[in-house]
């Protein structure tokens, strides 16, 4: 037993936040950025989910449950905190997502200037629409999946999707 | 688009371009697990004898900033099941009500470098300026955990407290006298930079843009006659400053469960790291070269999963010189199993 690198027993619930911090914190902190387009809230939005889940671990006590329940999480906090920012500091938010993404691009990250266009239109999808080719087109996630981290069914799931592509696709063909 | 692609590709294109650009913050986890370890407290009993685990799990956190170390308080007994959560969980920039000690970010100084230790400091009330003064004295204090740790700071400094501006950060010490310890100036002021850096982070700045010094609520334009203090201190590059390997967990005298995990940070070459467990008598138990998630010019990390029987035991990790193949940079701690 010495040294050996096993663990047996089942995740306690602190366990459960470090090992699923390290596989998933990064990749839902992106996700959290690409619906909010604001990287210190989408930081918060996901740590607000692992607390949750550490206080829910109890009921959930599964790996793949989990990352479905902090996906779900993580939909859910940045719907709620982008309806909080709400449209009086809408303009404000613009700015300085605009203030980001040169800022990035000064940083080297010239390829993105190349996306600024469709990132800025993405931005300005209504929130499920953006959920809905978020979760598809940078997660990767089925159908279902989807339906389950948004909250809704498949059909919407499709038809949110479908309108934001179609939203989506003039800008898509032009741009560069 | 480019010719062949879909509206489609070029769509998870721009996504993916712009994710990839998203590195979180280093002190995500300890932020996290301040959180759970709060609610703990207040009331959330673990499940089972899974309590001792959370503690040497205790891991840290990324980059810069791991854990927090051994819990503050004794650790609640085991329990039959879960007991219903405080409704009101404390969020991350919330003030628990004082009286109340804090997870914080301390940093210390060995040969030359620093270290940063996560101490439970009290605070007389939870404050944003409350929280980096109580780090800051902290610090200054020397009063480390792992005894080969240090402060840069001479002995009788104090701290008169902290101003906060916006994300600018004043810090008002006394009794500097005339020289930092040994002379190393520079480095104690990367000391308290540091500090203040790290645990405003652990407030509702999350991250400051200018650290100043005052001394007797007074500017100055030099501390120790030698080191520009009249504006914003310079926070030095991490690589130039930071013990090159780190022992992030467990900490030095930390109860770990039986199954706990390593969790080492360096800017290292090539990321690579030694890693060594010693029990009684010196023994080698556990021994493993570790590839960090990045090389030297960047941080690594890594986490190791280990089970031992109970028993004191040592960490030790460092890496291995590539000019002449000696041992660089150790850092150890002892800590218990079990």
């Amino acid at each position: 037993m010495v040294g050996e690198a096993a663990r047996e027993e089942p995740w306690t619930a602190d366990d459960a936040v470090t090992m699923l911090f390290a596989a998933h914190y990064r990749g839902l902190v992106r996700l959290g950025v690409l619906l909010l387009h604001d990287e210190a809230l989408a930081e918060d939005v996901v740590q607000d989910a692992y607390v949750a889940l550490h206080r829910h671990w109890w009921r959930l006590r599964d790996a793949d449950k989990a990352l479905a329940y902090l996906r779900t999480s993580v939909v859910n906090g940045a719907r709620s905190a982008l309806r909080k920012r709400g449209v009086a500091d809408r303009y404000v938010a613009r700015s300085s997502a605009d203030e980001q993404t040169v800022a990035s691009a000064e940083t080297g990250a010239l390829s993105l200037l190349r996306h600024r266009e469709i990132l800025e239109a993405v931005r300005r999808l209504p929130a499920r629409q953006r959920e809905a080719i978020v979760l598809r087109y940078y997660a990767e996630l089925s159908e279902a999946e989807i339906a389950d981290a948004m909250g809704v069914s498949r059909g919407a799931v499709k038809s949110h999707a479908a309108r934001g592509m179609a939203a989506l696709r003039e800008i898509l063909e032009h741009a560069p | 688009m480019r010719p062949g692609e879909t509206p489609e590709d070029r769509l998870r294109d721009a996504l993916r371009a712009r994710a990839v650009e998203v590195e979180p913050a280093p002190d995500a986890l300890a932020l996290i697990r301040m959180r759970t370890t709060e609610r703990r407290r207040n009331g959330w009993a673990m499940m089972g004898a899974a309590a001792a685990v959370a503690a040497a799990i205790a891991a840290g956190v990324v980059v810069f900033a791991p854990e927090q170390g051994p819990q503050p308080g004794p650790q609640p007994a085991a329990t039959a099941g879960p007991t219903t959560p405080s409704p009101a969980g404390p969020s991350a920039s919330a003030a628990p009500s004082p009286p109340v000690s804090v997870q914080l970010p301390v940093y210390f100084i060995r040969n030359g470098m620093l270290y940063r230790e996560f101490h439970a400091v009290p605070l007389t009330a939870d404050t944003d300026a409350e929280r980096i003064a109580a780090a800051v004295r902290e610090s200054l204090s020397g009063r480390a955990r792992d005894p080969d740790y240090g402060t840069a700071w001479p002995p009788g400094v104090t701290v008169h407290g902290v101003s906060i501006d916006g994300k600018s950060v004043a810090v008002d010490l006394g009794s500097v006298g005339t020289d930092a310890r040994d002379g190393a100036r520079a480095l104690a002021v990367q000391q308290l930079v540091y500090t203040v850096a790290a645990a405003g982070t652990y407030t509702s700045i999350k991250k400051a843009d200018a650290i100043r010094v005052v001394v007797d609520g007074a500017p100055v334009a030099k501390l120790w006659g030698s080191v520009d203090a009249g504006g914003p201190l310079r926070q030095a590059p991490m690589a130039d400053v930071q013990g090159p390997v780190w022992v992030i967990d467990p900490q030095q005298d930390q109860q770990a469960g039986r199954s706990f995990v390593v969790y080492l940070a360096g800017v290292v070459h090539e990321g690579t790291v030694q890693l060594r467990i010693r029990g009684a008598g010196g023994k080698v138990v556990f021994e493993q070269t570790v590839q960090l998630t990045a090389g030297a010019p960047a941080l690594g990390e890594a986490r190791v999963p280990v089970t031992l029987p109970p028993g004191r035991y040592t960490v030790e990790s460092w890496y291995v010189s590539m000019k002449d193949g000696s041992i660089q940079a150790v850092d150890d701690h002892e800590f218990t199993v079990g």
